[in-house]
């Protein structure tokens, strides 16, 4: 028993050994860089959000608006810890709309420099006095700012692993405030600059322009018309003789008239062909002389004109919402609107920026058209935009429908005939057909995977294809397989298609093989079966009732119980270790004769032996003898059974 | 106990032992079997992929294929002439690489850019801690179709880029740790936004580079767009892709060598010669005691 305990132990003490060795799992990997997102330490560089608005202040003071728009679009991004999330939002929105201010007078500053270096000096007034009203606010918003910052320190300082790096970024910040009320100072000063400039040239001029029609069809014409005078005190004094520059929307093309003696001018321009609402008519007048650089300043007026233009509609009948990429499809719609000239109009389609094709209405502004996916565009989804284009002709808008479409690939069908079983060694064919809509599909590539090798061919004319190849005699491939073939159309609109079949591999190797091995088994359980049914024989009462296996001598006393326990159990040790009592044996030279390796046996024998002695010399044997004998002689019958198994 | 009792338990033993180490999930990184944040299993299962251990199971035909490689172990002899002759043959390799041998790839390829293999880190935006920089700086293109954000895990950048072949960006609070001591160090590190993703055609095929491989791993892979961006990746030309994931570049834990040991034994015991010994051994055993009784 100590050898089987001890052989167990060794062997789980030797399983757990080979696992340790070639199972390392709980070990972080030491070659590859990276960590497990789930037990990542979860940190906050305070110091590091500081210095990057102070970074994004920099930017603001230096005018680089730009990289400030990008920066403050980043750091609204930024996840910090709830506990700070406010005061974070906060400081936040102050800067971003400090920024915004100083973008916004930087850009007026530059406008308002661009219509005095254009002598548009009652433009240039209105723009200064909206700067004024910014320049205003400015120093409140750079004051809110450093009580921000301070109020921000305040609320991260639990949040600081790096004290002398917080502290570094903090006084950067101020460093900052500090540049940012210069840039304010040098905004004052241009914005004062400008001012003087745009007050000191000349009298004021005022210009008006009366329009008619009020509404006008594109392609029409308008006729401008007005007067410009300058103020001299309370009187408006007519300027004659003086150019006015007459403009329509954004139009390059500019008519000049000349006022008349009582400062009177008219003039007429072509509608555009922008079907838009509305446009602005313009007039303006700008000193030219010397003289009326010095004495006069420029005027401009503008005004609203309404457009007519009849109203194209466009309704999409038919598009399909799903395409194939390279293969044709067609859209269909119709074009409408009232006194619009529908028929002949020309049509045009784009898909991801690119046109794609284009055609004209037919009578009664109906159409049906035929487009193809250009080959090679990427798979997935897009905007098809049917477009009509504008008829200046009939003065009619254009007009734009879109559609969801997705482009991609469709699937051919595949028909494939192969042996649902192979005996090896053979020649195996896998043969099949091709087709897309009822016709066949030529030249379609057709490879095939079976036991790590690879195959190939084509289809023919008719769509069909055929693969034969040798299976050699191998134990390898022997029980249930698993063949993949792939067809892949030339067609750019066929996508590729994957059949598995699955077959069985028999072989007179495998049955042979299967057939010993169920020999084997039988052999095996016979075995087994014989052996248990010699050991059940050896029953109690065989033991004991079989004359044979009586001791020859008899005793000279009666057979107590003591005695007949001795008997029974000296027959059981004979039979089972061979050893025979002498006839000028004691009981103690039996003892002395049986082999140490029955250990046990020999152990509970003894115990009887001993209680047999003292049955047979001692004056008083004990009454007990007889049960704790019989008890022996069971436990040693038991000993026996489970040697013998 | 008889001797052939302790023969049967260290049998039992060592045949469990066998088996266990056959059915334990393996732990090795990017291993497309490891079920562990580290492992593979998640993304693979999900694209379909099939792993192969050399590139003689590359399709000879790399049209409609994808193959994925992850290289950190150096390149055989005549590999990289294998992955030009796929790429231009029509295949789309993804080289996902940090600091490993993913240049060699692009030297080959004659492609001008290459991955830096130093640390990225991002203090700002980020997931967690700067090692995970978060990707915002997403380009418009069919690769990054619904793909506004990704996480990396311990990136680097690539350099040298051209400008219409960028994918991703890092942010510009971004800086490369020259010093590699995750800290910003104003004197030499300088905050810039870096290329972390890059998508070149070549002859008929293309490369689409990523500079940060751990964004296909089991803890990663469902982080923001990172499994949309290799769908995307993995769609391109194509609706119906094979996906090949190359494992034989990683670098190998001792349990997956002793799996392959044991398939390579287990392989062995399928010839014809080998099985019949065995068949013949377990006959002699289970007879022997029929013929002993019969002398």
């Amino acid at each position: 028993m100590r050898k089987a305990t001890l052989t167990a132990v060794f062997s789980i003490l030797l399983f757990m050994l080979s696992l340790a060795l070639s199972v390392r799992t709980w070990a972080q990997p030491t070659e590859i860089p990276h960590e497990d997102p789930d037990r990542a330490e979860d940190v906050f560089q305070a110091h590091g959000l500081l210095s990057s608005y102070s970074i994004l202040l920099e930017f603001i003071a230096y005018g680089r608006f730009d990289d400030s728009d990008s920066m403050v679009e980043l750091l609204g991004a930024v996840d910090v810890p709830d506990e700070i999330q406010s005061a974070i939002d906060a400081y936040y929105s102050l800067t971003r709309e400090l920024s915004e201010s100083l973008n916004g007078i930087n850009t007026l500053l530059k406008q308002a420099e661009d219509l005095i270096n254009n002598s548009l000096f009652a433009e240039a007034e209105a723009v200064l006095a909206e700067i004024k009203m910014d320049l205003d606010q400015l120093d409140g918003q750079i004051n809110d700012m450093i009580a921000g910052i301070e109020n921000l320190s305040e609320q991260i300082g639990d949040f600081v692993t790096n004290i002398p790096l917080f502290d570094s970024a903090r006084d950067l910040h101020q460093e900052m405030f500090a540049l940012l009320r210069e840039s304010n100072d040098f905004y004052q000063e241009l914005y004062l600059q400008l001012n003087e400039v745009a007050e000191s040239v000349g009298l004021p001029t005022a210009l008006t322009i009366i329009l008619s029609p009020d509404t006008v069809y594109v392609g029409e014409q308008i006729t401008l018309e007005g007067t410009l005078k300058y103020k001299d005190g309370d009187d408006r004094v007519a300027l004659p003789g003086r150019e006015i520059i007459l403009r329509m929307g954004q139009s390059a093309s500019v008519l000049k008239v000349l006022t008349d003696a009582n400062g009177y001018y008219t003039g007429v321009l072509d509608m555009p062909y922008n079907y838009t609402a509305s446009v602005t008519a313009k007039a303006s007048f700008n000193p030219t002389t010397d003289y009326d650089e010095d004495h006069y300043r420029s005027s401009h007026v503008e005004s609203e004109v309404s457009i007519g233009f009849y109203h194209t509609g466009l309704d999409l009948a038919s598009a399909p919402m799903r395409v194939l990429t390279g293969y044709p499809f067609t859209v269909g719609g119709v074009v409408t609107g009232d006194e619009v000239q529908v028929a002949g109009r020309e049509i045009q389609f784009h898909l991801n920026g690119e046109q794609i094709g284009t055609g004209f209405s037919e009578t009664g502004g109906s159409f049906e058209l035929d487009v193809t996916v250009p080959a090679g565009l990427p798979l997935g989804n897009y905007q098809l935009i049917v477009s009509v284009l504008p008829d200046n002709d009939s003065q009619s808008s254009g007009a734009s429908k879109h559609a969801n479409i997705n482009v991609s690939e469709d699937i051919p069908n595949v028909v494939l005939n192969s042996p649902s079983h192979i005996f090896a060694p053979s020649s195996v064919r896998f043969d099949g057909n091709v087709s897309y809509n009822g016709a066949p599909v030529t030249n379609a590539a057709v490879s095939m995977m079976f036991a790590g090798k690879g195959y190939s061919t084509e289809t023919d004319g008719e769509g069909y294809f055929e693969i034969v190849f040798e299976l050699p005699l191998s134990l390898s491939v022997v029980s249930g397989n698993t063949a993949l073939v792939h067809v892949q159309p030339e067609e750019g609109w066929l996508g590729l298609v994957e059949i598995k079949s699955d077959f069985t591999v028999l072989s007179p190797l495998s049955i042979g093989f299967f057939s010993l091995a169920v020999i084997a088994s039988g052999v095996v359980a016979f075995s087994l079966t014989k052996k248990r049914r010699r050991q059940s024989l050896i029953r109690r009462e065989e033991l004991f009732d079989d004359a044979d296996f009586l001791p020859p001598r008899k005793y000279a006393v009666e057979r107590d119980g003591v005695l007949a326990a001795y008997d029974k159990a000296l027959a059981v040790m004979q039979e089972f270790t061979g050893v025979i009592a002498g006839f000028n044996m004691t009981l103690r030279d039996y003892v002395n004769e049986l082999d140490p390796k029955f250990e046990k046996m020999k152990q509970l024998f003894e115990a009887i032996t001993f209680l047999a002695e003292i049955s047979l010399y001692s004056a008083n044997p004990g009454s007990s003898d007889v049960e704790e004998a019989n008890r022996l002689l069971s436990e040693l019958t038991g000993e026996l059974i489970s040697e013998s198994a | 106990m008889s001797r052939l009792n302790y023969f049967w338990i260290v049998l039992a033993v060592f045949s469990a032992t066998l088996i266990t180490l056959w059915f334990y999930p393996p732990s090795a990184d990017f291993n497309v079997e490891n079920i562990r944040w580290n492992g593979a299993s998640q993304f693979s299962s999900r694209m379909g992929s099939i792993a192969i251990n050399t590139f003689e199971d590359i399709p000879d035909r790399p049209a409609n294929t994808v193959l994925i490689v992850v290289p950190y172990i150096e390149f055989a002899p005549g590999e990289l002439e294998q992955i030009g002759s796929y790429i231009l043959g029509g295949g789309t390799l993804i080289l996902m690489d940090d600091y490993g041998h993913g240049n060699e790839v692009l030297k080959s390829l004659d492609v001008d850019y290459r991955f830096d293999n130093i640390p990225l880190l991002d203090p700002l935006i980020h997931y967690k801690n700067e090692q995970f920089p978060i990707i915002t700086n997403i380009h418009a293109s069919p690769l990054t179709f619904e793909v506004t954000t990704l996480v990396f895990d311990h990136a680097v950048r690539l350099v040298n880029v051209p400008d219409t072949e960028i994918v991703a960006r890092s942010s510009s609070f971004s800086f490369i740790d020259l010093d590699r001591d995750t800290l910003y160090d104003d004197d030499m590190e300088a905050k810039s936004s870096s290329v972390v993703a890059a998508n070149t055609l070549i002859g008929e095929g293309r490369i689409i580079t990523i500079s940060d491989p751990s964004i296909i791993i089991n803890g990663m892979i469902d982080m923001e767009d990172n499994y949309t961006i290799m769908a995307n990746a993995v769609a391109l030309g194509t609706s119906n892709p094979k996906v090949y994931f190359d494992q034989s570049h990683l670098p190998e834990e001792e349990l997956s060598e002793v799996k392959s040991g044991l398939r390579t034994a287990r392989n062995g015991a399928a010839y014809p010669a080998v099985l019949s010994v065995m068949v013949g051994a377990v006959l002699l055993i289970t007879l022997r005691p029929l013929w002993a009784r019969r002398r």
